[in-house]
């Protein structure tokens, strides 16, 4: 494992924020924060730090080994930090969308987003299940190409230190050149939403350039109150349920389903079932993409439904 | 000659992140952050069972007395219950397995079937119909 970790340099400025962040909504928003849910966030951050220590290793000794087969000899130069932060971004672009759209990966990830509060220490809400699924993959084309594996944790690391600050309501919007290319707290409270409307958007880590690039963009409206969470909140504080939930009704699931259908609830996205008895984000977006329309269909009259009707209309 | 105690850095690291994972909870405790979510007119209620279950129309609603929860019926008959969580509410809409007794004829408990869920204790006019409706689930699901 490398020595130096930026995170651990980072961590009692995190505490600072979040008390910093705790007298602002003591005196500007009291519901952003509640001790039961603050607590758990930060224990799934503790809990996270334990499992990083104890798995790490094994992926920092597998890339590398996977190093030695590498196609460049990048080396340390500043322009290979700056290429790999911007390429390690990426793949974080791709393991993030991985992890909403692959059950196996979300089992993982959805403790990050099953708090109803967006706050600093959600961002602290970090899974302790990461090794069980198959997100290190992403980085090795990286460890591949040249970059060492030092190099790759330690821009990981910046990446992960940045994120930190945008969840947060304190901050509106950033100005709209940062706002166009970096992720902010506006796009990333849309990331965190359960409206219809934002679900699997902005899967951006440090970039929001990604999200542009590759279509799961959405900008963050004034006109609609963001809610939080999950689909089925948790209604529980219990912090091991809160952690191994989602794997436990993975195993339920592949359990009672009939033997062609057992991997899909695996590999498919969350709310897939064989018999279409719950929804995917895709189905509740596309049943409240139907809602719309059928309501600013009723608030047209009926003529101008018609077009027989419409062309009769004076120019 | 004394023997120095020897800790790890990361066990150090563990024990001073605890403390001030404890700490911080206890401000936000001490400072009041949250409080307690209050259903108080219908509306709050429709609102709620839309954020529970996107587009869930309510046709029937019941709310507890001090707006601790409340039980709703769509045009479908589903069955959805609210209760508070720390200051949101959590939502279910409720399955076969979902139970109801009545502790007094104003008091209705219900048991969602989901353990890590609980049970939800709501102080209503119309409990015995309620009781019925849930406990009807189940039957009508496997007529």
């Amino acid at each position: 494992m490398p020595d130096f970790s930026p995170v651990d340099y980072a961590v009692p400025g995190f505490v600072a924020l979040v008390l910093i962040e705790m007298i602002w909504a003591r005196f500007r928003r009291r519901e952003a924060y509640e001790a039961r849910d603050t607590l758990v966030s930060l224990a799934f951050g503790l809990g996270s730090t334990v499992s990083g220590l104890l798995t790490g290793g094994f992926f920092f000794l597998l890339f590398l080994w996977t190093w030695q087969f590498r196609l460049f000899d990048i080396g340390w130069a500043w322009w290979a930090w700056a290429l790999c932060f911007v390429l390690d971004d990426l793949k974080y672009y791709w393991v993030h969308r991985a992890g909403h759209r692959i059950r196996w990966m979300w089992a993982a990830h959805v403790n990050h987003h099953s708090s109803q509060h967006y706050n600093l220490s959600t961002a602290l809400r970090q899974t302790w299940t990461n090794p069980l699924t198959f997100g290190f993959l992403f980085a090795l084309p990286l460890v591949l190409l040249g970059f060492h594996p030092v190099m790759i944790a330690i821009c990981g690391g910046f990446n992960l230190i940045y994120q930190f600050w945008i969840h947060t309501e304190a901050i509106d919007r950033m100005p709209r050149w940062f706002e166009a290319v970096m992720n902010t707290p506006s796009h990333h409270r849309v990331h965190h939403a359960t409206n219809p409307r934002y679900l699997d958007r902005n899967y951006a880590g440090v970039f929001i350039v990604w999200d542009k690039m590759f279509g799961t963009f959405e900008s963050e409206s004034d006109e609609e109150k963001i809610r939080y969470g999950i689909i089925k909140q948790l209604g529980s504080f219990n912090l091991l349920w809160a952690v191994f939930h989602e794997w436990i009704g993975i195993v339920q699931d592949m359990w009672r389903a009939p033997w062609g259908s057992k991997l899909g609830y695996l590999l498919r996205e969350p709310g897939w079932t064989h018999d279409g008895s719950r929804e995917t984000s895709d189905m509740i977006r596309a049943r409240w993409l139907a809602g719309r329309e059928e309501a600013s269909l009723a608030e047209i009259p009926v003529a101008n439904q018609n077009p027989i009707a419409g062309q009769g209309e004076p120019a | 000659m004394r023997k120095s105690m020897n800790v790890s850095p990361q066990l150090l690291q563990f024990a001073g992140s605890l403390v001030a994972i404890l700490a911080l909870a206890g401000i936000a405790r001490a400072l009041k952050l949250g409080g307690e979510p209050k259903l108080l007119q219908d509306d709050d209620v429709r609102r709620a069972a839309g954020e529970a279950v996107e587009g869930f129309r309510p046709v029937a609603i019941s709310r507890d007395r001090e707006g601790r929860g409340a039980i709703l019926r769509d045009a479908a008959g589903r069955v959805l219950v609210l209760k508070p969580h720390g200051n949101f509410f959590a939502g279910r809409l409720l399955a076969a397995t979902a139970r109801a007794r009545l502790n007094s004829p104003t008091a209705l408990e219900i048991d969602s079937g989901e353990r890590r869920y609980g049970k939800v204790s709501l102080d209503i006019d119309d409990a015995a119909a309620w009781a019925e409706v849930v406990n009807a689930l189940g039957s009508t699901r496997h007529a």
